[in-house]
Parts: structure tokens; sequence; C-alpha cells
């Protein structure tokens, strides 16, 4: 015990006056950075202090990521950085100043020659945005770069909301908005209910009989996943009444079994290409479907193995989601559906 | 070339000379960018300051976070290697050694996989790691008395050792991934003030601190027994300096991701111009770190125009370079012979 | 002046030197002879505290030396060791560098650590290569401009581990002359040397270790007469007395 006392009062003695101001600014730069970083942590936590509650907004609604948009006056000059929430906008009867570049190069929208390309919808250029003064801009909550911009655009005050879009429900919701906002109800009805009925049409048909078993593949330049609930296409697949090998496996989402996929053999293979289909389709064809086990397969065997059309199925169909269970439903029931 | 290093003549011309090709940088920076603003609307807009204006806005908002992120994340991590280079005796430390950009790599990847909603924190997420990841390869060393090496092999210990973690964490959640690399490959394009206000209070200490002690920091270099002998606290006065580079990478890192060769190179260019006495290198290589960086995102904004390439890929291909020039002039891996 | 006082000491709890009583003179020259591994260094090392002892006391003028702040500390004792880095500096700085102790915060040197280091340049002969980097020197002329920091520390007691190793005989003869000067300023010169010869003719006291103890600790002529140096090393000796003074000189063959 002694030895410690000892050890303790040698040490301290050793400490020149000199490192104990040393030791001491360390500990005090310590401390205060706990305390600017609980600061730090407060003041983002904290909700925006609300300007003086107008109820002369012209439109308040909740985004996808629960921030509160205020709309101060009907938009008029709206840019958004995605392709497919660009397609919504103008289903809803709105106009666009400023898009990204997929709206080209993926959807073929015909767009006026004023609207500007303010850069892809992975890097949106910032500076280009602000240049052409927009007053609301549509982003996406899953791309960083997006998050980035709208942390200049809080700063600059521009009005600005988030959308997720995966499935049709999605979409209906996203359409409501707009159209709020763009006063043009009618095209909600035309582009957003008339589609639900188009769907639901399709539903009431399905047999109880039948319980398909399919795999849903997702192919890339560089290999291929298989899929489940969170995608698009499978939700469809559901609601057909199918069922998703996948979900009986949940290894199969990570690791593409081969094993997996003849122990159960599905009875319907589905493909949805990413990026550059050719070179997706070309790289299954080498690898998938090289193994000799492959044609043993029943789909295969029996013409049941489809490609999907990207612009139903990977792209969000919007206003043709109807067309996309029609599709499916065409394949898995034939005689039911014409 | 002896005598012209410590000539007080020559060290005064060359702060005066960086002070202006910095104060050159800066400008650059504001006036040129993706869309095209002639100079004389930008002296007018800042001196009306108007905030609705276009101009204003994409200068204030858009090219001055921009600009002061880039200076300080240079001065910050370049000073942080003069640091380290110079306490560990080694060439070719950086903050990546003791362990900073693993550890700030593995907070990040942590809060993305398990708290995808609360992405704000991100910052505070990489500080924090870097700073816990220092003081473990710190603790491990000090097992071993905490001398130059065993700091050195600690870090690649535990870096090597985090960096499978964080692998481990990408196989098993891997949408993870697409948000990692844009981190770690480092870049401003995005910063607010906001986001910088925090960790640019604690670089400027940070940097103050670190040149009042550059003077122990040069006896450090007189070896361990030599400056203990002449009354220096050699352990205490090691691991404050480590401290301060930590706090220096790890505020960068903060929100200017991982840019790994600014400080690597940046130290070893001061000083081939100035020596090793930490006084004036450790100023000069701020300097040169934020000149750097600044003409590197202006490359990296301006090259392909509109479209950007991450500033730490432009960094990259300038340092490659250089570190193989280092290697073949034969640094031995020791600053001191 | 310096008195150790049942001293224990080694690397990692592995004792190295052990029931170390001592008490090294005011201005006299020691020298720690012994073979390879005896603990000469561990010893010079403990005394300096630079290692700290596993159990045992060290006073200085009777104070205990932990109680010693470790910046007046510096200002009493200074050490060289026999390995260190070189590092890349002029010979003015470096041995600038040994009036650390006495610069307060802002560094700023006083006219005082000027004169001193003058002085210090100027006694070691080293005025032609003040500006020179270290890294250029000769190992002679470099320890001598170790030496110079040393000077310039300016302290009481002088600890030198196997100052001459690898030097050229002149240089090696200087800097023993230089350790009588140091002594004449009444300074305590504690040297750990190998070189037998040097050790019995230049100091007052010679200490004799080996396995980890002080075999004897006296004057040159008694350790020698008393053949301990010939008992640990396996050798004989003569003395034989040369020059028209008749210095003793002593030899050792197999």
């Amino acid at each position: 015990m002694k030895d410690i006392i000892n050890f303790a009062q040698l040490s301290h003695a050793n400490l020149s006056n000199k490192s104990k101001k040393a030791i001491s600014i360390f500990f005090i730069m310590v401390l205060s950075m706990i305390l600017l970083t609980g600061c730090g942590l407060s003041s983002t936590t904290e909700p925006a202090p609300d300007e003086v509650s107008h109820n002369e907004y012209y439109y308040s609604f909740k985004d996808s990521l629960d921030n509160l948009v205020n709309l101060e006056s009907k938009p008029n000059r709206v840019v958004s950085l995605v392709g497919s929430y660009s397609e919504t906008w103008v289903l809803a009867g709105g106009e666009l100043v400023g898009v990204t570049n997929d709206v080209i190069s993926e959807r073929n929208m015909d767009l006026p020659l004023e609207t500007q390309i303010v850069g892809t919808i992975k890097e949106p250029n910032i500076e280009e945005i602000i240049a052409i003064s927009p007053d609301f801009v549509i982003l996406s909550p899953d791309i960083e770069s997006h998050i980035e911009v709208s942390n200049i655009l809080k700063e600059i005050k521009i009005a600005h909301a988030f959308f997720k879009v995966e499935h049709f429900e999605d979409y209906l919701s996203m359409l409501d908005i707009c159209t709020d906002i763009t006063g043009f109800k009618d095209l909600y009805e035309k582009n957003g209910l008339e589609v639900k009925t188009r769907i639901d049409n399709v539903l009431q048909n399905v047999s109880d009989k039948k319980k398909p078993e399919i795999l849903l593949l997702r192919a890339f330049s560089s290999g291929a996943k298989a899929k489940d609930d969170d995608n698009n296409a499978c939700r469809i697949l559901n609601d057909l009444g199918t069922v998703n090998i996948a979900s009986k496996h949940e290894s199969l989402l990570e690791d593409l079994s081969m094993e997996v996929i003849i122990k159960e053999d599905p009875d319907y293979i589905f493909v949805v290409t990413m990026g550059d289909s050719d070179k997706a389709l070309k790289n299954l064809r080498e690898s998938i479907e090289k193994n000799p086990a492959w044609s043993e397969l029943s789909a295969v065997k029996n013409q049941r193995y489809i490609v999907l059309p990207k612009e139903l199925f990977h792209y969000k169909p919007n206003a043709r989601w109807g067309e996309s269970y029609e599709y499916i439903a065409k394949i898995l029931y034939p005689d039911e559906f014409r | 070339m002896n005598l012209d290093k410590t000539n007080k003549s020559y060290k005064v011309a060359l702060i005066i000379f960086l002070l202006v090709l910095l104060a050159i940088c800066i400008t650059l920076s504001i006036c040129i960018g993706s869309t095209h603003i002639p100079l004389s609307k930008i002296i007018e807009s800042i001196k009306n300051r108007d905030s609705t204006g276009n101009n204003y806005r994409i200068i204030r908002y858009v090219r001055l976070p921009r600009t002061f992120a880039a200076a300080l994340a240079g001065c910050a991590f370049s000073v942080s290697g003069a640091i380290m280079q110079s306490v560990l005796n080694n060439a070719l430390a950086s903050p990546n050694v003791i362990g900073v950009n693993s550890g700030a790599g593995l907070f990040t990847v942590l809060l993305v996989a398990f708290f995808p909603s609360s992405l704000h924190l991100t910052p505070i997420a990489a500080f924090t790691g870097a700073m816990i990841a220092v003081f473990i390869v710190y603790f491990i060393a000090k097992q071993t008395k905490a001398s130059r090496m065993a700091i050195v092999l600690s870090g690649v210990a535990v870096s090597s050792f985090i960096g499978a973690i964080i692998d481990t964490v990408l196989t098993l959640k891997p949408d993870v991934a697409i948000s990692r690399t844009a981190f770690l490959i480092g870049g401003f394009s995005g910063v607010t003030m906001r986001e910088i206000s925090l960790a640019s209070i604690l670089i400027l200490i940070a940097l103050c601190l670190s040149f009042i002690l550059s003077y122990d920091m040069n006896i450090l270099a007189l070896g361990d027994e030599s400056a203990k002998s002449l009354g220096l606290n050699v352990t205490s006065i090691r691991f404050f300096c480590l401290v301060l580079a930590a706090v220096l990478a790890g505020s960068a890192i903060s929100f200017s991701g991982l840019l790994g060769f600014v400080g690597l190179i940046i130290p070893h260019l001061s000083r081939s111009l100035v020596g090793y006495d930490n006084r004036i290198l450790l100023p000069v290589t701020a300097l040169f770190g934020a000149i750097f960086t600044l003409m590197s995102d202006l490359l990296a904004r301006v090259l392909f125009a509109p479209y950007e390439i991450p500033v730490g890929i432009i960094m990259s291909f300038l340092g490659a370079p250089f570190f193989i020039y280092l290697l073949i002039k034969g640094k031995r891996g020791q600053l001191y012979d | 002046m310096i008195k150790l006082n049942n001293i224990n000491a080694g690397y990692n709890k592995v004792t190295i030197i052990k029931n170390i009583n001592i008490n090294f003179e005011k201005g006299s020259i020691i020298s720690i002879i012994g073979k390879n591994g005896c603990g000469k260094s561990t010893l010079l090392r403990t005394a300096s505290n630079l290692l700290k002892p596993f159990s045992g006391e060290i006073t200085i003028n009777g104070t205990n030396i932990s109680a010693i702040d470790r910046r007046e500390l510096s200002k009493i004792v200074s050490f060289l060791p026999q390995h260190r880095p070189v590092p890349n500096m002029s010979v003015y700085n470096l041995v600038m560098h040994g009036r650390y102790p006495y610069l307060g915060f802002s560094r700023t040197k006083t006219q005082q650590d000027k004169d001193i280091v003058e002085n210090a340049i100027r006694s070691m002969g080293l005025d032609p290569y003040r500006n020179k980097n270290i890294q250029e020197l000769s190992g002679g002329e470099r320890q001598k401009a170790y030496i110079a920091m040393i000077l310039a520390q300016d302290t009481d007691i002088i600890f030198l581990d196997e100052p001459t190793t690898y030097l050229d005989i002149n240089h090696h003869l200087e800097i023993l002359e230089i350790t009588k000067e140091l002594k004449g300023l009444g300074k305590t010169v504690v040297m750990v040397l190998h070189d037998l010869h040097s050790a019995l003719a230049y100091s007052e006291k010679i200490c004799l270790m080996d396995k980890g103890e002080i075999v004897m600790y006296d004057t040159p002529e008694r350790v020698f007469a008393s053949k301990e140096i010939d008992r640990i090393f396996s050798i004989n000796s003569e003395m034989v007395k040369v020059g028209m003074d008749e210095k003793p000189h002593y030899a050792f063959y197999c």
C-alpha cells in the first residue's frame, strides 16, 4: 500500500509545471469538445423554429423524411432531381425548369427547350440549381448528394421536399400531393385513381388455386441478385398471388445459390436488368445460364424464363403501373387474362 | 543551401510569398465554379449582399463554405502529418498511421449501417471514431513503453483490425457500401458553414497549440534520453502532440472525408524548403497544405465541368509521383539518421 | 554530492544492478568500469534519474531526487547517451538546445544564454563549424558538438555514457582533457569508460563493477593494486612509469 502511495506521490511530483499546464489544457479541450458536441447535437435534432405561423401558406405537407414543407405560394419554377419524379410532376400537370439527365437517357421525356439539365441524378450540380432560381426542388432521400444539396437549400431557404417511391401506393400519394400543389385534381383522377382501378381489376381476377413459385433476378453488368419484397417488381408479383422462393430462403438474397434454385425449382423466373441491359443479359448468359443445371430447371425448359421490360419494371412506371400488373398477369394466368 | 534555409529574411520572404499565393487561391476558388459568374458580378454581389440574388447565393452558400473547408482541411491534415512525422521520427507517418482514418471510417460505416436515419450525425461519428482509435493505438503502444516504433506498429495493427471490421459490416450489409465510397474518397461538395463551424474551432485551437509546442518538438528530435535529461517530459509531450494531430485530422475528416495524401506529402515538401525546425516548418506546412488542397479542389471542379471529380482522386494523382520520388531518394523510413 | 542508497534497478522487472551504495563527490572525475553487461550504463541512467530504481533512494546534497522538479533537476544533472539519433540542425542550434531548461515560455534567448553557448562552442574548438549541419560532421566533431551542448546546459553533475567510443585517438584524448577542465570548474563528471587506461589515468575515483554490483570504489592506485581488475577480466596488469615526469601508466596483457 505504501508503495502505491509512494508511486503516486512520485508520479505527481515528477510532473513539471509545464506538463501540468499541458495536461490541464488538454482536459479543458476535451471538456469543451464534449460540451460543444452536445450543443451541436441538440441543435441538429431540435426542429427548426417555426416562423410565426401563418395560415397564409399556399400549401403545407410532410415529406418522406417527415419534414414539414411549407409552400408560400404556388411554385412555378420547379426543379426535380429524379427522372421518375420529373415525370410524376408533369403527370400532375406541373412544369419544370430544371431536371437531371436521366429524364432523357431513361425516360425519353419530351420537355420544352427552356428546361435546363442541372446534372445527373447521382451528382446534381448545386450551382446550376441555384442559378435557375427555383422556388421548389424535388429530391430523393436515398441519394447522398441530394442530402447535401438539401443542406444548402435549407440555408438559402428554398422550399424543397423529399419523396420516396417504391411501390404504387407511394406513387399515388406523391401524385396526390403534387396535384394538390398544381391544383389539377382531375389529373389525379386520370393518372392516379384510374390506374388504381385498373390494378384492382387485375387483382380481382387473380385465381386462388394456383400459387406459382417464382424467382426474381435483378441483373447488372457485373452480377445478378435475387430480389424480394422491397423491390417494386416483387411487390407486383406478390400481389398477383405468387410465392417468391427468396422469401423462403433469405440467404438467396445475398448469395445466388444454384443449389437452392434447383431444390425449389420455381415455376417462373423473371429477370429485370439494371444499367446497360445488353451487358447485363450477356453477363447472365455467361454465368448462371452456363451452369448445366440451369437448362434442367422447369422454368427454363417450359419457356417460363422471362426478361421483363425496364420501363415497366425497373424504372418506376408511374401512370403505367396498371400496365405492369397486366403484363405479368397475362404471363401467369393466360387463361384469365385474354 | 543549408545557410539559405536558416536565413531569417528567406523565411520571412517565403511566408509572405505563401500568404499571397493563398490569397490568390482563395480568390480563384470563389471566382471559378461550374456556373460562370463574371468578376464584375462577383464584386457587385459581395458589395450588395442581396440574399435573393442567385450570384450572391452561389458565392455565399456554395463557393465560400467550400473554399473555407478546403483551406481548413488542407491546413489540418498537413500539420497533423508534420507533427506525427516529427514526433514519431518516421518519414511515412501520416494521419493514417495512428489509426485516425480507420477509426473515422469505422464509426461512419457503423452509423450508416445501424442508424441510417441519423445521417446528420456523420461528422460527430467520424470525429469520435478517430479519437477513440488514437487512444486505443496509444494505449496498446504504452504497454511496451510507448516508443516511437511501438506507436507506429500499434497503429498499423489497429488499422488492419478495424479495416477487417469495416469489411465485415459491409459484407453483412451491402447497402452501406454506396455511402461509404463517397465518404472514403473525400470531398468538399455540399459543405455548409454550419457543418464546419465546430470543426474549425477545434482545428484553430489545435493549430495554435501545436505552434506553441513546436519548440518542444524540436527537442524531441534529440532523442528520448537527451530530451529527458534536458528537462522535457518526453512521454507527455509526445502523447499530447499525437492527440493534437488526431484532433486536427479527426476534425478535418468530419467534414471532408478521408483525404490521405495531404498529410503525407506536404510536410516533406515544406521540409525541403525550410528544414526541420518545427517553429517555421509547421506554419509553412499549414500554408502549403491549404494552397495544395484549394488548387486540387479547383481542378476537381473545373477539369471535367460540369461533372466533378472527387478531390481525393486528384490529390492521389498529384501525390503518388511525389511519393515514388521520396522512395527513390531513399529516406529509409527514418526522418533522422 | 549525489548519493545512491541501496539502489536496485533494471528493465522490464529484471534487476540489473543491486545493492548499490555510492557517493559521487563534488568536483571529481569518477569512471565506471567493468565487463560488458555488468550494469554500468544502467547505473548511470539510474543515477541521472532517467531510469526509476526498483528500490532505494537517490539524494542530491541531501534532497531526494524525486522531490526535485524535472526542470530544476535538468539544471543540476545532465546526461550524454551513447546512442542517439542525429537530428538535422546546425551546431549552433544543437548547442543552444543545451539552454532549454533555462528558457522561459516565450523561448527568447537572453544575452547570458548566448554568451554561454558561444563559450561552449569556442572551448570545444567548433567555431568554424557553428553553422554546419551536424549530420555533415565527422564522428569526432559531432561528439564534440554534443559535449558543447552539455557544457551549455551548465550543470553541476555530468554523466557521460562511453563518450569516447569509436573516436580517433586524438579526439578521444581531447575529450578526456576536457573532463579535467570541467572538474576544474567544480563540476562532478561521472563517465562509463571502456578503455581501462584512460579510466585509471584521468579519474579521482574508479567504480569497478561486476555482475550488477560495485566491487570496489576507490582511487585508481588502490583499485589497481588490489588486482580486482585482473580477476574480473581474467588478465594481467602492470604499472609502468612513462615520460620525463614519470607518470604512471597502466598496461594490461594476457
